[in-house]
């Protein structure tokens, strides 16, 4: 497990904030941790799938995508905040997110 | 994306173990292709500058989907390399590593349908003859 500080959490909070208003065309301050991603800003797997390549790249992490979908199908990221989570965990435990409980 | 409708007859004696369909805008690929997605043949086609490399990459992420939809179960999504021609309404996919362990014994029956816009994939996974590493499905 990598230990992150607190201008890293940051960081990943931002890159995603960021990467949806990007992707969405909307502006930054409308989004929120509870805005939900599918309902409200139509997301979908190939808009999950850039921001996950996204995370991988700055990070250098080699995590799995299936992996990362077996613990989706545990666990769904449904809103924002749930995807800031999700990233700062893979970015802390990567291909051991399977056995984390978040 | 409004609601569209797609037939056809299938020509694959085996039973049928699984269907799963997909459909993605063209113009959402017309950007650096997924290293996580797209395997390095797939990126080194989709790079020829001929205009039509968002559809080829577009083509093949609906085929890696609808088969994934198909398994009901994750893969690595490079493990499925389409090769898919912007004239033809089927792709050849080749199946590496895992995947291909897993889909020995398989048929794989890809449909493609295009519109300027869009791009729709239906894959079939049939029991049947079978497939290893590297064989077009």
């Amino acid at each position: 497990m990598k230990e992150l500080d607190p201008a890293t959490v940051q960081e990943i909070t931002d890159l995603v904030y960021d990467f949806f208003a990007a992707e969405c065309d909307i502006d930054r301050s409308r989004l929120h941790s509870g805005t939900r991603i599918i309902e409200e800003l139509e997301g979908d797997s190939l808009m999950f799938l850039s921001l996950l390549e996204k995370v991988r790249k700055r990070w250098g992490i080699g995590i799995e995508l299936k992996t990362l979908a077996r613990h989706l199908m545990k666990k769904p990221a449904q809103t924002i905040g749930q995807v800031v989570d999700l990233s700062v965990a893979i970015v802390r435990h990567g291909d051991d997110i399977l056995h984390v409980d978040l | 994306m409004g609601t569209t409708f797609c037939t056809w007859t299938s020509d694959c004696p085996g039973p049928l173990r699984g269907a799963g369909v997909d459909a993605e805008r063209i113009d959402r690929f017309r950007r650096e292709p997924l290293e996580g997605v797209f395997g390095p043949g797939e990126r080194l086609r989709a790079s020829r500058g001929d205009g039509r490399d968002a559809e080829r990459l577009c083509a093949g992420f609906c085929v890696k989907e609808a088969l994934w939809k198909a398994l009901e179960e994750p893969y690595d999504l490079r493990e499925c390399e389409v090769i898919a021609d912007p004239e033809a309404d089927r792709a050849e996919v080749l199946l590496h590593g895992d995947l291909a362990v897993r889909l020995r014994g398989t048929v794989l029956e890809v449909r493609i349908w295009r519109d300027p816009e869009e791009i729709r994939a239906a894959v079939l996974v049939h029991d049947g003859a079978a497939l290893g590493e590297g064989e077009t499905g």
